[in-house]
């Protein structure tokens, strides 16, 4: 079930161009540095824009695949190619990573050519991860992003730098050993000896193999989002970082947690994602309720984003696991409009700490009056983040909200009440920095935005509107791998398996899987 | 008149074990040189003796081999136990302790 | 009828040749060493390493015009798995010549002699890879011992050193008198010493003991738990090229011997032994990984980190399988690359701060970034981070648990991926984020780089393009298709998948 690319190896080249990029900043200066990284990211970002253009819309299909052979015995492939799922986030990548250099163009001074190395095997990595069609090779790249990672908070972070670095390492390769388990069973269980992932989703396995291999997924994927009870190394990781860490971070490493979600729990193992639902809801709900409520607690700007993101991405798996076209569409909506709001958030924080050298709510108050641009551009992404209607996590929230309602009115009104303290912390927020009584201390520090900042807020405020207004082109793109989606739940609830395997305990709904069928056929 | 392969067995056993006892217990390095030449030994009596009993050549040839090896073996220990007296005028292995052992 | 009669011919000696001229080789050095009045030793190292890479080449020109067979009433035996092994060892001692260079320097005394023992301990695992029989097992494996033993008590002016050849030493032959001892109770219960000869014994008590004693003898070699005490102690006092060549070529070479006793003598056996080796993996794992955290010596960290990696290796011996000695192979192969670049960088640190305390790692990206970034590549593999060698190794090394369904053992296994992360990411930590007390930065002379460059391209060829030598190790291993047939994976995970 894959279209060939018609020969050029576009894919191939995005993922590894960084990595050229790599190569030009080990042998030229160290001063070079940071402009070869720039010129590297933005002619990756070019390079993916064929992706975009040549995309054909209409089919659920792989495309732009590529395939060869890389271990004979046991069967290994080097296969990449893209669908409506990954498209978007592939895009989201190769956008950011530029801005990522722009803003670590003066606040990093220290070791810049291993600072933009680290960058760049991030891009590939992260990329990569999005684009493996064979288990393995998805796992080297998920593996692989790790080292770079660690790198950035730990050598360009703040103060607790290498204790964030060193737990957000253990905790992810804890998961992801689980991951590797688990990618092995499937091999074996699949009766094909592939680790192709195409045919792995073919595959039926049995309910209990099935739900071991849910967990071994769930230890994984959980702890990248993260969900509720496996957040703690977020927040550490968030506040160590340098800004363009936690950027990368927030927007393209927590979408790898919930890519997993769609591109393998949902389609290898659908009984057992049917059954297991409730559970995954109810850490949702309890993840969006939560993350809102320690932010409201936090004086520290980044903490509070970081908390914010826990909530937002509590909505992503909402929608995903409400598994109806809505609630996953929004979901992925959902996914690159957290990556541009809360990109755009944190560089803003990133901004005024290279002025001021505090993330205090308290050292940063009053900033309309000296930095009206920057004021504007924060309430636009602030506001974005609360869901306003007409920006972009507007229509996100509301498909995930839509989507959720159908599985579950009690879990539905829970999220909405999630939006609601969204709203209150967010502007409270909003209130103090902006409007607040400027700091002394701070005032002659504080000097508006730079050509250079501009250049990496504008972008971001583009795609606030255009994704808020318009965002049909985004939908487009994601319908046909949707629907495919949806079509194999369906298959799985209706034919293979009328009843859930286990007794759903844990079930917020009062109407559970009735509702889910009605609307779904 | 002819020994019964078991008796053979058993003094090698014997001697095997002190040979092992030995090694563990003592605290003299030339001691523990000593009780692993018994052990090696005691391979000796049983090889010679299963080869008799088997009718089989083998045995008797790794004899000469592991007599060879000792003898080796105990070249070059001396030489280092030689080298340690030096530094620390004593062939008492409590006394090595530069190293966590 | 006691007879024993051996018949040669000359082709039957050409299975020799790599060994032969190695012999006549390392005399040429040391009587060039004796002979040439004030040579130069960095030249006798050259001429050692030339001696090396021909009998390399041969090797691996045997290998592919595929040169096999036996001498000796197959005593001696040249197959896949041999040559395997020899180009193994043969890579090590290439890589650690190159990293004594500068080390020798230091030496007072006998510096000539020191590339002899080298090549005279590598003659030995040359041959134990091609040990088909106990005698030639025995005989060997204390023949490369030997050699050993003078090398890690080499430093005669300082103690460590001496203390750390004593205790290698006492150990070692006590390991020596355990091999013997067994070996004869094998011999009295089979009437052989040939491996392939014993397949069809029927079990007994004298055979089980006997096996017992050859497998522990065979797990000081290896240093597995619980017969590793030596390690930590051997590995900080002996010189630290020695302490890399220990790390890897007698493991190497045991693990020759090991395979082709279980899965050859010993294959009917199986159901027994798998739980051995299950007991010694999970032990030297755990009990490998969790002391090295404690560690404050980089060599003592590297040695508990190489008691953990016996463990994994065994992972391979308790599958029991084709699949199962494909992995140990290619296991063993990442492993070469890894450890050994490890430890050359180990060596360039204390050639010029004196000093293996990993305290003063500290910042070492900002005194040399080629050291620190070669450093960070090879704790990555060893620690198996993918897309580097090791993790390809131990991929493979799990699918072949997976396959036999040793479920403990794999997540035993997994579990100690991470834990020998956080150690390495404590160095990591040292070499990048810690600043440096002294910033000068270090220089690293050429031997020293070349061994660090082949060890990066080892251990990134082998993680990118790993095709080619697994096809390899898979080739070399078709002798055990037969012998130790994998059970079917799909009638075995049936609990799992059927219904």
């Amino acid at each position: 079930m894959t279209v060939s690319s018609g020969g050029f190896p576009w894919i191939t080249l995005v993922v590894f161009l960084p990595l050229l990029g790599v190569a030009a900043i080990l042998l030229a200066k160290e001063e070079m540095a940071k402009w070869i990284g720039l010129a590297a990211s933005c002619v990756v970002l070019l390079a993916s824009l064929p992706l975009w253009v040549m995309f054909n819309e209409t089919t659920a299909a792989m495309q732009f695949v590529e395939k060869h052979q890389w271990i004979a015995s046991p069967s290994i492939h080097y296969a990449v190619g893209i669908d409506g799922i990954s498209l978007p986030l592939v895009l989201l990548t190769t956008f950011l990573t530029p801005l990522c250099v722009l803003v670590s163009w003066t606040s990093i001074d220290t070791r810049v050519r291993e600072f933009m190395i680290s960058l760049l095997v991030m891009e590939t990595a992260t990329v990569g991860v999005f684009v493996s069609l064979d288990f393995v090779l998805f796992y080297i790249f998920w593996e692989t992003m790790l080292i770079p990672m660690y790198l950035l908070i730990g050598i360009w972070g703040g103060a607790n730098r290498v204790y964030a670095a060193i737990k957000f390492f253990l905790y992810t390769l804890a998961g992801s050993v689980l991951l590797l388990v688990a990618i092995i069973v499937l091999y074996f269980s699949s009766g094909e000896n592939t680790f192709d992932i195409l045919t792995l989703s073919q595959s039926a396995y049995s309910p209990t193999l099935q739900s071991w291999l849910f967990w071994a997924f769930f230890a994984a994927f959980a702890v990248k989002v993260p969900m509720f009870p496996f957040h703690t190394w977020l927040p550490d990781a968030h506040v160590e970082a340098p800004t363009a860490g936690s950027v990368i971070l927030a927007s393209v490493l927590l979408k790898m947690g919930t890519y997993g979600f769609l591109r393998f729990s949902l389609p290898m193992l659908p009984d057992a994602s049917l059954s297991f639902t409730p559970i995954i809801m109810t850490l949702s709900v309890i993840a969006i309720i939560y993350g809102a409520y320690m932010a409201f607690a936090q004086s520290d700007l980044k903490k509070l984003i970081a908390y914010s993101s826990v909530s937002h991405m509590g909505f992503v798996t909402l929608g995903i696991f409400a598994m109806n076209a809505q609630g996953i569409e929004g979901a992925i909506l959902q996914m690159v409009n957290h990556g541009i709001t809360t990109g755009g958030l944190f560089l803003c924080v990133g901004i005024i700490y290279e002025r001021t050298h505090s993330r205090e709510i308290d050292d940063n108050s009053g900033l309309a009056k000296p930095m009206p641009c920057y004021a504007t551009f924060l309430v636009i992404f602030a506001l974005s983040s609360v869901g306003l209607p007409g920006m972009n996590s507007f229509v996100g929230e509301f498909f995930v909200l839509v989507g959720t309602f159908m599985w579950s009115k009690l879990a539905a009104t829970l999220a909405a009440l999630g939006v609601i303290l969204a709203a209150a912390y967010i502007l409270w927020m909003l209130q103090r920095v902006v409007y607040g009584v400027p700091s002394q201390s701070m005032a002659s520090k504080l000097s508006d935005l730079n050509p250079r900042e501009w250049a990496m807020l504008v972008p971001l405020v583009f795609f606030v509107f255009w994704i808020g207004l318009y965002p049909k082109p985004l939908l487009d793109v994601m319908h046909a791998s949707v629907d495919n989606l949806i079509q194999h739940e369906v298959k799985v609830m209706t034919v293979d398996n009328p009843e859930p395997i286990l007794p759903a305990t844990l079930a917020l709904s009062d109407s559970l899987s009735q509702d889910r069928k009605a609307m779904l056929q | 008149m002819d020994v019964p392969v078991e008796y053979y067995l058993a003094l090698s056993g014997l001697v095997f074990l002190i040979g092992l006892v030995g090694v563990l217990v003592r605290r003299n390095i030339i001691i523990i040189l000593l009780s692993i030449e018994l052990m090696l030994n005691a391979t000796n009596i049983n090889f010679v003796a299963f080869s008799s009993y088997l009718g089989n050549l083998a045995g008797q040839v790794f004899v000469f081999f592991a007599l060879t090896v000792a003898a080796a073996e105990v070249a070059v220990g001396l030489a280092i136990i030689i080298a340690l007296y030096r530094h620390h005028e004593s062939i008492n292995v409590d006394d090595f302790s530069l190293l966590k052992w | 009828m006691m007879t024993f009669d051996l018949t040669l011919t000359g082709s039957d000696l050409l299975l020799l040749a790599p060994e032969i001229f190695l012999t006549i080789w390392m005399c040429v050095v040391l009587i060039v060493d004796f002979s040439v009045k004030n040579i130069d030793h960095e030249n006798l190292a050259y001429l050692s390493i030339g001696g090396i890479l021909t009998t390399l080449v041969n090797v691996i020109w045997f290998d592919y015009i595929g040169v096999h067979g036996s001498l000796f009433k197959d005593m001696y035996v040249l197959d896949g798995v041999a040559i395997f092994f020899k180009i193994i060892i043969l890579i090590a001692t290439l890589l650690v010549l190159l990293i004594s260079i500068d080390y020798v320097k230091k030496f007072k005394y006998f510096k000539g002699e020191y590339y002899f023992l080298v090549m005279m301990s590598a003659l030995g695992m040359m041959f134990m890879a091609s040990a088909q029989d106990l005698l030639s097992v025995f005989v060997t494996l204390e023949f490369s011992t030997f050699g050993f033993y003078v090398l890690v008590a080499y430093l005669r002016e300082d103690a460590r050193s001496s203390e750390a050849g004593l205790k290698f030493f006492i150990l070692g032959v006590f390991a020596a008198g355990l091999l013997a001892y067994g070996i004869s109770l094998v011999y009295g219960e089979t009437g052989t010493l040939v491996f392939s000869e014993m397949t069809s014994t029927p079990g007994s008590y004298g055979l089980a003991i006997g096996f017992i004693l050859i497998f522990a003898a065979l797990g000081f070699k290896i240093g597995a738990v619980p017969f590793h005490s030596w390690i930590p102690d051997t590995y900080q006092g002996a010189p630290t090229p020695v302490t890399a060549f220990l790390s890897i070529a007698p493991k190497g070479a045991a693990l020759a011997i090991l395979i082709r006793m279980f899965f050859v003598a010993l294959a009917s056996f199986k159901p027994m032994w798998v739980l051995l080796f299950v007991v010694a993996s999970i032990a030297s794992m755990t009990y490998g990984n969790i002391v090295a955290i404690a560690q404050t010596n980089i060599k003592r960290l590297l040695a508990y980190s190489g008691i953990a990696q016996i463990g994994n290796v065994m992972i391979g011996m308790a599958a029991g399988t084709k699949r199962g000695s494909d992995a140990i192979l290619f296991y063993l192969l990442t492993y070469l690359f890894a450890n050994l670049g490890a430890f050359a960088v180990v060596i360039g640190v204390s050639n010029f701060i004196k000093s293996d305390e990993i305290e003063d790692y500290n910042g070492l990206n900002r005194r040399s970034p080629f050291l620190a970034a070669a450093m960070l590549l090879f704790l990555l593999s060893l620690a198996g981070v993918p897309p580097l060698a090791g993790f390809i190794g131990k991929l493979y090394i799990f699918v072949a648990a997976m396959e036999q369904e040793l479920y403990t053992l794999l997540i035993v296994g997994l579990i100690n991926i991470v834990i020998s992360m956080y150690y390495y990411l404590i160095v990591v930590k040292k070499m990048y984020i810690n600043e440096p007390t002294d910033p000068t930065s270090i220089t690293v002379s050429a031997p020293l780089k070349t061994a660090v460059y082949i060890g990066i391209a080892g251990t990134l060829l082998l993680g990118i393009y790993p095709k080619p030598f697994i096809d390899w190790a898979v080739s070399a291993t078709l002798m055990f298709s037969n012998l130790v047939a994998p059970t079917a994976a799909a009638p075995v995970l049936s609990p799992l998948v059927g219904g």
